[in-house]
């Protein structure tokens, strides 16, 4: 299905909605699967709103794409593998089947996007925990779909329990720290990780302390680390882990505004994994970013089709608006109304995404502080309090943006998309040097921000460059 | 024959041991299995976790077969093939001494439409192997071909079917009971709801033939003892990361994923010096819970770790394998049988029975395993 006609379609379509709904609550931009334990890959959860991609939680490598001769069988056909022994054993069934179900669920969730198999591999891990005799298998992945849901309250409850009963047990241990990641508290994740780091080398622990360390404000120890990582799974070769790595590395240069190495790695991630989306829509972002619109939509086009995540479908309507095409680039927002309204009635995982883009496009900005205040209830990470900052900026509630702007900026992340919205507030303010400065490293980094916000934050600069406090 | 008494007396141990295990254990696979998913670097990639190694009788009388299954559902859960840049090796000690005198390496390349090359070396003398493998060139091929083998012998590697059998749920079933203080779990075995866990598993296999008397020069049928081995390149040079003799050792004596890490990591000849502890502290614990007494209980864990380490199978060549006297290991031995009726009765064959069964047919011929499961 193109975006035209996907877009076409009537409201009340049932396909559509479906399709919104299964791409709704996702986080599922199909993460790689990362190694470690004993535990099986996880969604991925949604990319942060200026943030960078997250590892998900230790996992055995199962791939998704190294399929055909000498591979894995199709994710539908593992499902099926798994429901086929469950099924055989009819009324006692085997906990391990359905924990192994479960695990072909969440991967095949990973690769379309359904989140549907969410529920039901929350589903077959209800029923094996009524017939386990090994509460701990079950509930690393109970935690891994709570964490996919960001349902982060469950997902820490859950792996402090593993802990409490095996410090040493990696999947939890690697969980517990992006649990602890995700809602902000670095100082414990970082203890995590570093307990991790300890006990086991591995990309995935890499690549977590390297998420750590950009979100820390050194991006040059990202870097290191998420190459090291990178080159470990090129080495190890599997197809999903090199796509996931090679494209956790191609965002932290795009967000240090290393254009040409992160095309190169985000091609590296496509040949590995030619159907892997993130990279697919990073590489738009690049496009776009050196001028190459007309290959940017192209990008964009069929992975928008193919799930419809709310920032994806955003910047589609942004370069449609700049090629000035006005009622195209409404219809594809419109699309992304649509996505939060489904989002809203199913679950909370794309808040933040829906956050920034109605203060982007001045569409819902009441809506947008309020969703902003909501989640940063139970997810107080730095952008959280970017969304919040924006949103409240957009109402105009300056004095109120500037003091979650400065929540934002507290780790020092050099995220230019951060910078961008603590540099408006800053020159709101009449805060002119810091907000020359914080402006300076958005448009430096425009190739971060949302394609209609780039004139924006450069015409913000010039008019600071002139005097004029924008 | 003291060794081997104990050794057979100790085996039923290494199942009932998993008891612990599940305790501390997370991960469903982390129990019953021989060798499946063992520990945190084999479990990122099903291509270098050994399942099970066989050793046991050619077709032809004078020869011996080394086979390594590996990939615990090769297709479900990793792909069907063998890593390319991983080494896979099966080593032998012809002295007795868990020292390997020599080792048979087999390097893959890339896959391309569904198969690999592959290459064998052989390597005499306890050296580990170099970056580059090292050992001289005895065979080249591919996987699903029979390889020959200069100096006699032949090499066969591609998917086949997992020979392993097990009710692992019954087990789990038996060990809740026996950590309450009982053996009503036994009744869980071949209660009506019996099944083979791996039924349908299939995993990819290499299988070695060759003379007895290549395995030791000058010597028609030494008795041997073997390991099968795999190692990888992290930081730029080969490490060994996963290693399987017995069935079982490292998944039911070590409980944390560092132990079961280092173990995959360690050498059968050191075996005795690092693991006796483990090992008897299991085995002594389980017979305390079967109500056995001290000094009693904790003499027997000691001999348990006496028969066990180090790690290796071993074989007299001039023999068929059979599990039950810990000489070698035939495709179709039923470790599990004899584990329980060690156990709980003292013998290596008796009433005791999981109820399951070999269902695998297997050729008479090279390469002797049965034929992939369709998935």
């Amino acid at each position: 299905m193109s975006t035209r006609s996907l877009l076409s379609l009537d409201r009340t379509d049932g396909r559509l909605r479906r399709s919104l709904i299964f791409a709704a609550a996702a986080i599922l931009v199909m993460g790689g699967t990362h190694l470690l334990g004993a535990e099986r890959p996880v969604v991925r959860p949604e990319t942060p709103a200026g943030g960078l991609a997250v590892p998900s939680v230790p996992s055995i490598d199962l791939g998704g794409g190294d399929t055909g001769p000498g591979g894995l069988v199709p994710p539908s056909a593992r499902v099926a593998f798994w429901e086929r022994r469950v099924s055989a054993t009819g009324t006692n069934p085997s906990s391990l089947d359905l924990i192994y179900l479960a695990d072909a669920y969440l991967e095949r969730s990973r690769a379309n996007g359904d989140l549907g198999d969410l529920t039901r591999a929350q589903t077959a891990l209800g029923k094996a925990a009524a017939v386990t005799r090994d509460p701990a298998g079950v509930q690393i992945r109970q935690a891994l779909v709570a964490f996919s849901l960001h349902e982060w309250v469950m997902a820490e409850r859950l792996s402090d329990q593993l802990l409490a009963a095996d410090p040493t047990n990696l999947a939890a241990l690697g969980l517990s720290g992006d649990v602890y990641l995700e809602t902000g508290r670095i100082e414990q994740a970082r203890a995590r990780y570093v307990a991790l780091d300890g006990l086991v080398s591995s990309p995935a622990v890499w690549s977590r302390l390297g998420r750590l360390a950009f979100l820390t404000g050194d991006p040059a120890s990202a870097i290191r680390l998420v190459s090291r990582a990178a080159a470990a799974a090129a080495e190890e070769g599997a197809a999903d882990a090199v796509a996931f790595y090679r494209f956790q590395l191609a965002e932290l240069y795009r967000q240090t505004a290393d254009l040409d190495l992160a095309t190169a790695q985000y091609q590296l991630a496509l040949e590995a994994l030619p159907s892997y989306l993130p990279a697919t829509v990073g590489l738009a972002r690049t496009r776009e970013a050196q001028g190459r619109r007309a290959e940017a939509i192209a990008l964009l086009e069929p992975a928008v089709a193919r799930l419809p995540q709310p920032e994806t479908v955003a910047m589609l309507g942004d370069l449609q608006a700049l090629n000035g095409d006005a009622d195209q680039a409404e219809r594809t927002w419109a699309l992304v109304d649509r996505i939060g309204e489904v989002a809203r009635a199913t679950g909370s995982v794309y808040d933040r995404q829906l956050t920034i883009f109605d203060a982007d496009h001045d569409r819902d900005v009441a809506g947008a502080v309020a969703r902003a205040r909501a989640e940063l209830t139970v997810r107080p990470d730095v952008y959280g309090y970017d969304a919040l900052a924006w949103a409240l900026f957009k109402v105009g509630n300056v004095e109120e943006a500037a003091v979650a702007a400065r929540q934002a900026l507290s780790l020092g992340t050099p995220d230019p998309r951060i910078a961008f919205h603590a540099g408006m507030i800053a020159a709101a303010e009449g805060r002119v040097g810091d907000a020359r400065t914080l402006l300076n490293l958005a448009v430096r980094g425009s190739a971060m921000l949302p394609p209609l916000q780039v004139p924006v934050a450069e015409a913000a600069l010039a008019s600071l460059d002139m005097g004029i406090t924008p | 024959m003291r060794t081997t008494t104990l050794r057979t007396i100790a085996t039923p141990l290494l199942i009932l041991g998993a008891t612990l295990a599940l305790v501390i254990g997370s991960a469903a696979f982390r129990v019953g299995a021989a060798d499946h998913l063992d520990a945190p670097t084999v479990k990122t990639d099903g291509r270098i976790d050994i399942n099970d190694v066989y050793v046991f009788q050619g077709q032809n009388t004078n020869n011996t077969v080394l086979a390594m299954t590996i990939d615990p559902a090769a297709g479900i859960l990793s792909p069907t093939s063998f890593r390319a840049g991983a080494l896979y090796e099966f080593k032998v000690s012809t002295n007795g001494d868990a020292v390997p005198d020599v080792a048979y390496r087999i390097k893959f390349g890339g896959l391309a439409n569904g198969s690999q090359s592959l290459t064998v070396l052989r390597a005499d003398g306890s050296a580990d192997p170099a970056n580059g493998a090292g050992g001289v060139p005895i065979g080249r091929g591919s996987s699903y071909q029979t390889v020959a083998l200069s100096g006699g012998g032949m090499l066969w590697a591609g998917l086949r079917d997992d020979p392993f059998f097990f009710d692992l749920d019954a087990f789990k079933d038996f060990k809740a009971a026996l950590l309450g203080g009982s053996l009503s779990g036994l009744a869980s075995f071949c209660d009506g709801n019996t099944r083979n866990f791996f039924d349908g598993f299939n995993g990819v296999a290499i299988v070695l033939e060759v003379p007895d008397s290549a395995l030791k020069p000058g010597t028609a049928h030494p008795t041997i003892k073997v390991w099968g081995t795999v190692s990888i390149v992290e930081n730029g040079s080969l490490h060994q990361v996963e290693r399987m003799g017995l069935p079982g050792i490292n998944t039911i004596f070590n409980h944390s994923d560092p132990t079961k890490e280092a173990y995959n990591r360690a050498r059968p000849q050191n075996d005795v010096a690092n693991y006796t502890d483990d090992v008897a502290g299991v085995a002594t614990l389980i017979q305390q819970l079967l109500g056995i007494p001290d000094p009693a209980a904790i003499a027997h864990g000691a001999a348990v770790a006496a028969a066990l380490l180090p790690d290796v199978i071993t074989y007299n060549t001039s023999s068929s394998a059979d599990f039950t006297a810990l000489n070698g290991r035939a495709l179709s031995d039923d470790v599990i049988d004899v584990a329980l009726n060690f156990t709980a009765l003292g013998t290596p064959t008796g009433p005791l029975s999981d109820c399951i069964g070999n269902d695998s047919t297997f050729s008479a011929s090279f390469p002797y395993l049965g034929s992939p499961n369709a998935n």
